[in-house]
Order: C-alpha cells, then structure tokens, then sequence
C-alpha cells in the first residue's frame, strides 16, 4: 500500500515537473530568433514568385498553429502552449508537425538504436564493475589495487567526446589501418549478406560507441562498489565472523551480498545518464538514435519533435529515480521511502 | 605533495591564466601611445571588438610603421598573439614562433588554448555559483525547518527540477539563442542547483541535533543567526565536493556541445571546437590541434575530480550531473 502510495505521489509530482519542463521548453523556442517556417520554406522549391511565397509562408503558418487561419493574426504563447498540451495529453505529438506521417515513423526507427546502445553500455558497465569493483574494495590497501583506482579516476576525467575521438583516430583509420568503422550502424547494402555477417557488421560498428559510452558508468558503478565492498568489511559483524573462526571465503560472500544492495540503486540512475550521453556518442559515431534526431530536431526548429523528445528524455529520467528508489527499497528492508514515514 | 595540493596549484593557475588571458594572449598592445593620445586597445576590447588603430589594418602593423621619434609606442602583451588572429602559416606544427603549433587558419593554438580553457572556466565558475546562490540558501532553510512545510515545498521543487534533463535542455537553449556563455551558465545554473540543496539539506539535519547548535539556540540567538554563522561555516567541505563536482560537469557539457558545433560562436574559442577542429585535420598529422586542448580540459576535469573525491568517492555523486 506504502508502496503504491509512493509510487503515486511521484508520478504526481512527475507531470507537475513534465508541465514545467514543456512550458520552458516551448518558451526557449519562442524567444530563439529563427523562424520555424521560414526555414521550411526553404526547402519549398515551387514558392519561386514573391506571391508564392507569401501563400506558401501563410499556409505554413496556418499548418504549425503559429496563426489564425481565418484572421492571419499570430496566436499569443500561452494559447500555442496550451494547444500543444492538448494534444501531448491524448499523447498525439506529432500534431502541427513539418511531417506527420513520418514522425511515429522517426522515432520508431530511431528508439531501438539509443535502446540497444544503452543497453549495451549498461550491461559492459555492470558486468565491468562487479569484479572489478569487489576486487578493489576487498584489498582495498594493496599497492596495485590502488594504483587501478588513481588510473581509474584519471580516466573518467577524459570527456567522452574525446574518448570517441581518440578511439576513431586509433581504430578507424585516423593513424593507421581503419581496423573498425568509423560510424553508422550497418555497411551499406550488408541488409544481403548472410545473418553471422550481419551480426559481426553490426557487431563492429557498435563496438567503439558502447566503449565509450560505457567508461563513464562502468568507473562510477566500480568506485561505488568499492566503497560499499570495503565499508561492509570494515563492520562488526565480520569481525564477528572471522572471531569466530569463519573461512575467509565464506566471509568474502557475506561482505559482498552487503553491498551489492548500493550498486543496484546506482544502476537504476544510469539510465538518464546514458539518454543523455547518448547524444554525444551519436552524433560522433553518426548513429541514427534519438539523440542525433533530437539533435537534427532542434537544429531545423522542429517544435513538436522536441518537445516529444524533451518529454522523452525528462520522462527516462524519472522513470529512473523512481526504479532505483523501489530497488534500495526491496534489496534493503531497512530502507523506507518517504511516503512509509 | 598530495594530489588535493596539486589540483589547487594546477587550478589557481588555469583560473589565473583564464582571467588574465586578454592581458597575457593578445594581437592588441595593452597601452599604446599614438598621435592622439594614450590608447587601451586591449582594455577596450574586453567591450567587443578592439578599436581600430590610427593606421594601418591591424595595431601589428601600426606599431610595425610607427615613429619612435614623435613618442609612438606600445606595450604588447607577454604572448603577442590573438586567439582568433589569423595568418598565412597554416597547420603548421610546434616550433619556436608557435609552440603548440597553428591551426587550419593560421591562429595560435597556444593562445587559443588559453582562451578556451578561459571560456571553460568562466561557464564552470558561473554555473557553480549560480546553483549554489540557488540550492545553498533554500537547502538551508530546508535541513533548518526539517519535515516542516518549507522542507516539503523545498524537497518537491528538488524532485521536480531532477527530471530536467541538463544537456538536453543546455543543447536546446545553445542551438536555438545562440552559445554564449551567459546561456549556458542560465541553464545549468538553474538545473544544478538541487544538488546543493540536497547536501546541505542533510548537513543541516544532522547539525541541528548538535550540541553547540542548542547552546546557541539556548543563548537565545536568532535563527538567521544561528544559520549563518554557525551552521553555513559547517558545511564548507560538503559544498565545495558538490561545487568541484559541478564544475567539472559544467565544463564538459561546454566542451561538448562546442564539439557538436553548438557552442559558442566562432569567435569564441571554446577547448570542445578545438578539439573538433583536430579531429577534421587528424588525417593530415596536425597532432597538435586536438592534443593540446585534450591534455588541458582533461587536466582540468581530472583536478576538480581529486578536489570533489572525499573519501574516494564524490559525494554528490548519487545522482551524477550531465
């Protein structure tokens, strides 16, 4: 019941905080000086004459709801606003779009892309930091597993677009032979080959972006482990065990299922991590996933595909706190969430 | 030395040499004297663009063609060279007249590193001290009047500004009014800020509880008293983990939005379209282009990590920025 309660009150505080999202947002693109349809215009070859253009311009206008087809005078800002949270409530966000048919059709190409890289990165980082991590904190004042650590934190201070950039200057041809692609996520015209070849293509052209994207998580994930792994050896209770003649090993398993309970918690806040990381390693990787089509969205001015995208991202996030919050809660009974207080 | 020293010295003189940057990297003399009078060409372009000089298309060759005997003269800066001051030497690599080489217009890198890493600086130190004149007043006042109504109104604006997503929204602010600097610090200020809020929230629980807290309380300070000056002082360490920790995400998400090409326009040297910039010109050996400005924003980032690792690990890391 708690539970649900919980689980309730963050989804209500969710739309509140989707409300203001939206409306900031929708403001940022208000007060941007370029115009949404003039910039369509331009890619209109059959306005030549002035007049065409003026019709055409209007029509555009008339199309996004930036004016009163009827009148010609331009609706102020709430009123544009509201029209969009109209629409967005019956979850139809491609209303008043550049392209309506194919705005499903883009992010349905584009979401699986984000998903598996993301998965992907995910799945590198935990399987990563497990050993990883129980190593570093179970010697935690050895020599080498400290020297790991310094070399670890070192190599999350890289920025992630550099890191992309140094793998494709290493791997793809930038120094020597281009041993991996260097973006896109198939060859060309690889859709005829056999399925193992499909798969090792698609193999070789995600390696280099899911490395990427998963150093940042896979080091954090790591370092929250460690501490966790050598928080739990340092507790009464294992001086209790080995004072009691336990086997070391047996000890170790008990330090470990201890702290694993942070790192699921810690994994449920990758996830608007990774959304947003995914932006970056797109656009180097030239992946088509959201993030590049988020990116291509707000560079053509394309309203309504970045507010869904915006929506998407804030959406991932929350989704996110409130999976790691239910996580701490069922690996750790002691843990209660605010609305069981 | 301990690294803690080390990130201190390397950031005093990254944040030295940033503050100073128009004074030190320059293509404009810091004092001239012409016909007219004394000028302060590289004062005065800290208002825009640098004023024209009295003749000639550039102050370079003013002083070049100027009379000594009638009192002409001017006082360049130690590194005379402009961050966006082109010349015909293109791509060149390291040498004497250019030590971190040129890049694909003939510019210094050496000076365009050092006004990158000041463009950097000045977003990270802007984003940090805007969410902390946000999230360290209202987290006070939150952990002051725990479970009281302004906690639950603090505490619901931290759980709504946790779903903004910071570089999403910093990308479409940078793309659609242009990268200046003052934009992205508006937009990072105002999404960091709940990480502020929510350490110094806990500090604050935990030190009300303490024992020189009722003694004052006893003594019959104010509350605003008793907040300010014997609270705050208290959680110098917690914030200054959030702030290093911030700083750096502020720099990164400014470098990387200059690397897509969104950042600040092209006469700002930002380290992210440098690096950009090296990545295009990689195939041709001009290692120099993207070698430099990694070394130092990786630097930089690196630095404030050892400043916000507490006891290995960033506190304020349980939900990371970016």
């Amino acid at each position: 019941m708690s539970v649900a309660a919980f689980v309730l009150r963050r989804i209500a505080w969710a739309v509140v905080a989707l409300l203001g999202i939206s409306l900031v947002t929708f403001a940022l693109i208000e007060v941007a000086p370029a115009d949404r349809a003039l910039l369509a215009l331009q890619s209109d070859e059959a306005a030549s004459t002035v007049q065409a253009r003026a019709e055409a311009l209007r029509a555009l206008r008339v199309r996004f709801g930036q004016i009163d087809p009827v009148t010609g005078e331009e609706y102020p800002f709430l009123a544009r606003w509201l029209r969009w949270l109209k629409h967005a409530a019956t979850l139809d966000f491609a209303a008043a779009s550049e392209d309506p048919a194919g705005f499903a059709r883009r992010i349905r190409t584009a979401l699986p892309v984000t998903l598996l890289l993301s998965f992907l990165a995910v799945a590198l980082a935990v399987a990563v930091a497990l050993p990883l991590g129980t190593w570093l904190g179970l010697h935690s004042d050895a020599r080498l597993p400290r020297v790991v650590d310094h070399a670890l934190v070192a190599l999350w201070a890289v920025p992630q677009f550099l890191l992309g950039t140094l793998l494709v200057l290493a791997l793809a041809g930038g120094f020597g032979p281009a041993l991996l692609p260097s973006g896109g996520l198939r060859t060309p015209g690889a859709t005829e080959w056999s399925l193992p070849a499909q798969a090792l293509d698609l193999i070789a052209h995600l390696a280099m972006p899911v490395f990427t994207l998963a150093v940042g998580p896979a080091v954090w994930l790591t370092r929250q482990l460690r501490e966790s792994v050598a928080r739990a050896a340092r507790s009464d209770f294992v001086h209790a065990l080995r004072g009691l003649g336990m086997d070391e090993a047996l000890i170790r398993r008990r330090i470990v299922r201890n702290a694993l309970a942070p790192l699921a918690t810690a994994t449920g806040t990758l996830l608007p991590l990774l959304v947003s990381g995914s932006v970056v390693v797109e656009r180097i990787f030239a992946l088509p996933g959201l993030g590049d089509l988020s990116c291509r969205a707000v560079l053509a001015r394309e309203v309504p595909m970045v507010m869904a995208m915006t929506m998407l991202g804030s959406v991932a996030t929350l989704v996110g706190f409130v999976v790691s919050d239910l996580l701490h809660r069922a690996l750790d009974p002691r843990v209660r969430l605010a609305a069981e207080r | 030395m301990n690294a803690r020293r080390v990130a201190w010295a390397s950031l005093a003189v990254l944040a030295g040499t940033g503050l100073l940057a128009p004074f030190l990297c320059n293509d404009v003399p810091l004092v001239a004297r012409t016909a007219d009078g004394l000028r302060f060409p590289a004062f005065a372009a800290l208002r825009g663009i640098p004023p024209a000089p009295p003749s000639g298309a550039t102050w370079k060759e003013w002083w070049a063609s100027a009379r000594e005997d009638e009192g002409e003269w001017a006082l360049m800066p130690p590194w005379p060279f402009g961050p966006n001051e082109v010349s015909r030497e293109v791509l060149r690599g390291p040498s004497v007249r250019h030590p971190l080489g040129t890049d694909d217009t003939g510019r210094d890198v050496l000076a365009r590193v050092v006004h990158g890493a000041s463009t950097s600086l000045l977003v990270a130190a802007g984003t940090v001290a805007l969410a902390g004149a946000i999230g360290i007043p209202l987290g006070a006042l939150a952990g002051y009047h725990a479970f009281g109504w302004t906690d639950a109104l603090v505490l619901r604006a931290i759980e709504v500004f946790l779903c903004f997503p910071a570089l999403f929204l910093a990308l479409a602010a940078v793309a659609l009014l242009g990268g200046s600097p003052l934009t992205l610090v508006l937009v990072l200020g105002t999404v960091y800020w709940t990480h502020f809020a929510r350490i110094v929230r806990g500090e604050f629980l935990a030190l009300r509880e303490r024992e020189f807290v009722l003694a004052a309380r006893n003594l019959g300070l104010s509350g605003w008293r008793i907040a300010t000056r014997h609270m705050l002082p208290q959680v110098r360490g917690a914030v200054l983990v959030v702030g290093a920790f911030l700083a750096a995400g502020a720099m990164v998400v400014e470098s990387s939005l200059a690397f897509l090409g969104l950042g600040a326009g092209l006469r700002t040297p930002s380290l992210g379209s440098m690096l950009a910039q090296g990545k295009e010109h990689a195939h041709v050996g001009a290692w120099h282009l993207w070698v430099f400005p990694g070394l130092v924003l990786t630097w930089a980032v690196l630095c404030l990590h050892v400043l916000a690792d507490r006891d290995g690990l960033p506190r304020a890391a349980g939900r990371t920025p970016q």
